[in-house]
């Protein structure tokens, strides 16, 4: 293990959990940021929580500019008006509010109004920005996937791929959080949860490991509230408790894709969902099992368990057990969806409602981004098709 | 632009007025704890003369100035940090913050662990300004919220416990 | 899991780690678009050839601006603003640091001085003073132990006016840490041994006090596993490239464990005799250990317990009943000291007592420990501490580590 080099950098300040906000002026005024810029979309500024973020800066002095306009459309020309917007109204750091397409925006209005309008197209591509922008905030309120904190950047065609993208602050308050769809807080879940645990398993890096071990903790604690809440029926989520875990789990997940550029579910389980009707997590959760059968085969990892089961747990279960068991903790979690959803959350592609014609579009595809061969992907995918064991074929 | 505004936070003044005074009690408590208290009264003899410090939320308070003149007598010093010079300075992240120091929601140990609180001046300094602060929590608390507040009930002489406190309290209360 | 109702975790540091990794300076400078960099290093280092190490693995990459060697044990302003001078006149982008703490902390220093154009680094003391990105620093520990590349502290001395200042801001973490085994593989084992154990205590205290959180955690356990794997591999083959690469690693993972969640009473104690006494830090870390565990047991057992996990390892941790594990793991580290002594033939003391300096002469007298005690109320770790410490906790546990026999848990004052 030894043998190998790694890299590894989060330039992120992380805080999590209760009064989180209440940090932020003076972690502003830290950078030299004396007048904000939060951009947020028109269903978080509904929701109310905005009021928690003009509550935090109470008494600080901070004037806020609030714009909360931010939809999937238009961005290119969004981009522009808030550029103008920063500029003219003396802005100096921007707080980005919410979700994927805010973040995305934050990012991008960061590269132009720190590096000039020029930057939106010479900042392309990866790498190509060398040093650090003005100060930007992220904070959750709901649903994220883990690009947010990422060092990825996209709208319409304009892709950004730099470490400096990497926000310098992530804000998890858990008033932040209002209501959420259960079967979205379910793929956020195993989206992360499948990053994490892959991370964990093929990098023989332990900053990699210490991120990944954290964020598995954390959803492994959520995941029983999740399961009992009894919420598919209702569709909504009241319990506010697992949102900031999952959130906290995403954000990591957004520095741990940020480092390991090899992963396998979480190209393959887009270019599954794609084609099917069930979301990427959920997508890459299924293959999970027979990508880690794979990766795993010729290497000691037992010690993928620990992650999953906590010191006491894994030590009790013999070595030549654990991997066992880590792919029964996979399914059993995948079987519990199945059953508490009624079917709506599926344990196979098939179920995923997956055709067996696009597969081999699949492989070919995934098989460009891979160094696995294209024989070793089409079995991963035919086993997940029908939810048989890697082992048995 | 329709979808803009642009907020000036106000003030909390329920809460500005609840730390001020608890701010200003305590100010005066040191200052008492000074005189009657022998502990205290070591504490701040091994300080320079001529030292004063802060207690306070940032960016805009409020504060608590307490300080010790060139004759080694400790006074509180008002709620103003601006007019004086300060050797150290003990904030909290936010007016927040400081309210859950009050509230005994959290300890100063346990702000101190959550980087809600930092000081600026020498280190052993702080160390001795915190022990005087924790002396002075027992003498103003009841003992089952001054253990919340503090790592180690002490196990103080019944005079301590009773003279003392009785004193600390008349003496900050009526400001000599 | 313990999850505190907040926390805060931040590691901006790049790290890169292992085999080569020196030859990846140039482009990780390219990327900050630095094209000049100033090597700042210690006479020690230079001397020992590790300087010329990192020259030849970058200087057909890159122009070196200057390389400075006169870096004192104990960094000082005046040193600051010289080698800040020779920046500007060099015409110098950034730094290279190459060495232990007080090479970091003077690297820090100068970085202060040229990014701000300042005369006077007094203004910039204190939290919340530096406002702004830094110019591009580059760390290359070459010790193993201090985690100094990832901490957002620096300390300079300033002479003149007899102060110590004190610099505090997350622009003052490096941007990125080298950890290549070449730069510890010469260390003699003697140095090795306390080093090693200096990054173990970073990670155990970062995991029993205070301020811990997951993060902090994980970063621990991972540095205490890696320590207490290899460590023993350097003591027997020191030229052992792969272990000195694993005890480079944990030791970064340390620094940025406790460097999150700071340290508690070992370091308090430690700290002290270190000041007092003039020992070296790491010896101080190693005998101290076991009585930091040993008067928080109290409090944190559960915490200990966990420990002997990393430390000993699943099967130890599985057959050892539950309400023994923490205790197992005081006598673990106590082992580990004895095994170490043996290693080093007996150079690396295992109580306060033993610690001798070159010419044999004890340097911890007995009659120093009231002082170092009332030096100890002075530092600021002690709040991180589980348990309260005053004086006579302080020269208790001082008495017991001086003569080396188990700290009397049923004395230890309960809070």
């Amino acid at each position: 293990m030894e043998n190998s080099s790694f890299e590894y950098l989060c330039r992120t300040k992380t805080g999590f959990g209760k009064n989180a906000l209440d940090h932020l002026p003076s972690d502003l005024s830290a950078m030299d940021a004396k007048k904000p810029f939060v951009i947020t979309s028109k269903a978080v500024a509904q929701s109310g929580v905005t009021a928690h973020l003009i509550d935090a800066f109470k008494e600080s002095g901070i004037i806020l500019g609030i714009w909360d306009n931010a939809l999937n459309d238009n961005l290119v020309d969004t981009l522009r008006d808030l550029t103008d917007l920063y500029n003219n109204k003396g802005f100096d750091a921007i707080i980005a509010l919410g979700g994927g397409v805010v973040a995305d925006l934050s990012k991008i209005l960061n590269i132009i109004v720190s590096k000039g309008p020029h930057a939106l197209k010479e900042c392309k591509g990866t790498d190509n920005i060398d040093a650090p922008l003005k100060p930007l905030v992220y904070i959750p309120s709901g649903i994220c996937t883990g690009r947010e904190t990422s060092r990825y950047a996209c709208v319409a065609e304009y892709a950004y791929d730099s470490q400096f993208l990497m926000p310098d602050i992530a804000v998890i308050d858990p008033r932040m959080f209002s209501k959420a769809p259960w079967e979205d807080m379910v793929n956020e879940a195993l989206r992360s949860f499948t990053n994490c645990l892959e991370s964990y398993a093929k990098e023989d890096n332990p900053l990699i490991r210490s991120y990944a071990y954290t964020a598995l903790g954390v959803i492994m604690e959520a995941l029983p509230n999740i399961m009992e809440s009894d919420l598919p029926n209702n569709n909504q989520s009241q319990d506010q408790e697992h949102l900031p875990l999952l959130a906290k789990a995403s954000v990591i997940n957004g520095y741990l894709i940020s480092n390991c550029d090899t992963l396998v579910c979480r190209p393959l389980g887009k270019m599954i969902s794609e084609k099917c009707s069930a979301p990427e997590g959920v997508c890459m959760a299924i293959i999970l099992p027979y990508v880690l059968e794979f990766l795993c085969k010729d290497r000691e990892t037992g010690r993928i368990l620990l992650p999953l089961a906590g010191i006491e747990r894994y030590c009790a279960i013999p070595d030549t057990q654990r991997f066992g068991k880590v792919l029964f903790i996979i399914r059993e979690i995948i079987n519990d969806f199945f059953r508490i959803s009624n079917g709506r959350v599926p344990r196979t592609l098939e179920e995923a409602g997956l055709k067996q014609e696009d597969l081999a579009g699949i492989v070919e595809s995934m098989s460009k981004r891979t160094d696995i061969e294209s024989k070793a992907l089409a079995l991963i995918l035919d086993n997940a098709m029908s939810g048989r064991s890697m082992t048995s074929s | 632009m329709e979808h803009f505004v642009e907020i000036k936070p106000g003030r909390k003044l329920l809460k500005r007025i609840f730390l001020s005074i608890n701010l200003w009690f305590v100010g005066k408590a040191i200052q008492a704890a000074a005189k009657v208290d022998d502990e205290v009264k070591q504490e701040f003899d091994a300080l320079p003369d001529g030292f004063t410090f802060s207690l306070g939320a940032f960016p805009n308070g409020p504060y608590m100035v307490v300080g010790k003149n060139e004759k080694g007598v400790v006074k509180y010093m008002g709620s103003k940090i601006d007019t004086v010079r300060l050797d150290m300075k003990m904030s909290l992240k936010s007016i927040e913050c400081l309210f859950l120091l009050f509230t005994f929601q959290e300890s100063t140990p346990v702000a101190n662990s959550m980087d809600r609180l930092y000081v600026d001046g020498d280190i052993p300094h702080a160390c001795s300004i915190v022990r005087i602060m924790d002396i002075v929590q027992v003498y103003l608390l009841p003992k089952f919220i001054a253990k919340l507040a503090i790592k180690r009930y002490p196990k103080w002489s019944l005079k301590r416990h009773t003279w003392n406190r009785l004193m600390v309290n008349l003496r900050a209360i009526a400001g000599f | 899991m313990y999850i505190p109702s907040y926390y805060e975790f931040c590691c901006k540091v790049k790290t890169v780690a292992g085999h080569g990794t020196l030859e990846r300076i140039p482009g990780l400078l390219e990327a900050m678009g630095a094209r000049n960099p100033m090597i700042i290093t210690d006479k020690g280092v230079s001397q020992a050839g590790l300087a010329t190490i990192v020259i030849n693995a970058i200087e057909d990459k890159i122009s070196i601006g200057s390389v400075e060697d006169d870096v004192p044990p104990d960094s000082d302003l005046k040193v600051v603003n010289h080698i800040a001078s020779i920046y500007k006149k060099k015409a110098c982008d950034s730094i290279i640091a190459v060495g232990g703490g007080s090479v970091l902390d003077t690297a820090k220093g100068v970085n202060i001085v040229v990014s701000e154009d300042a005369d006077d680094l007094m203004q910039f003391t204190g939290a919340g003073a530096l406002k702004r990105e830094l110019k591009p620093l580059i760390a290359v520990p070459t010790t193993a132990g201090t985690g100094s590349e990832v901490t957002l502290v620096a300390v300079i001395a300033d002479h003149d006016n007899n102060r110590k200042m004190l610099f505090t801001s997350y622009f003052l973490l490096p941007d990125a840490a080298i950890i290549d085994p070449r730069m510890t593989l010469t260390l003699p084992v003697h140095i090795a041994a306390p080093t090693a154990m200096d990054a173990m205590t970073h990670a155990i205290e970062a995991y029993i006090c205070l301020s811990k959180n997951p993060l902090s955690d994980a970063h621990a356990l991972e540095a205490i596993e890696m320590i207490s794997n290899n460590i023993m591999a350097v003591m027997e083959a020191p030229d052992d490239g792969d272990a000195r690469l694993a005890l480079g690693t944990a030791a970064t993972l340390a620094g940025i464990a406790f460097s999150n969640s700071m340290v508690g009473m070992i370091h308090t104690l430690g700290h002290s005799v270190g000041s007092v006494c003039h020992v070296p830090h790491g010896t101080c870390m190693s005998i101290l250990l076991p009585y930091g565990l040993e008067y928080n047991m109290h409090k944190v057992g559960d915490r200990i317990a966990e420990l002997l996990f990393p430390l000993a390892g699943a099967k130890v941790y599985a057959t050892t009943p539950r309400q023994e594990r923490a205790q197992k793991c005081v006598q673990y580290t106590r082992d580990m000291n004895q095994k170490l002594y043996e290693a080093t033939n007996g150079i690396h003391a295992r109580n306060l007592k033993e610690i001798t300096d070159r010419d044999q002469n004890p340097m911890v007298p007995q009659s120093k420990l009231p002082e170092i005690a009332r030096t100890a109320l002075g530092d600021g770790s002690i709040f991180y501490n589980p348990e309260a410490l005053e004086y006579d906790d302080c020269l208790m546990v001082l008495t017991a580590a001086w003569q080396g026999e188990k700290l009397d848990q049923s004395k230890v004052r309960k809070g």
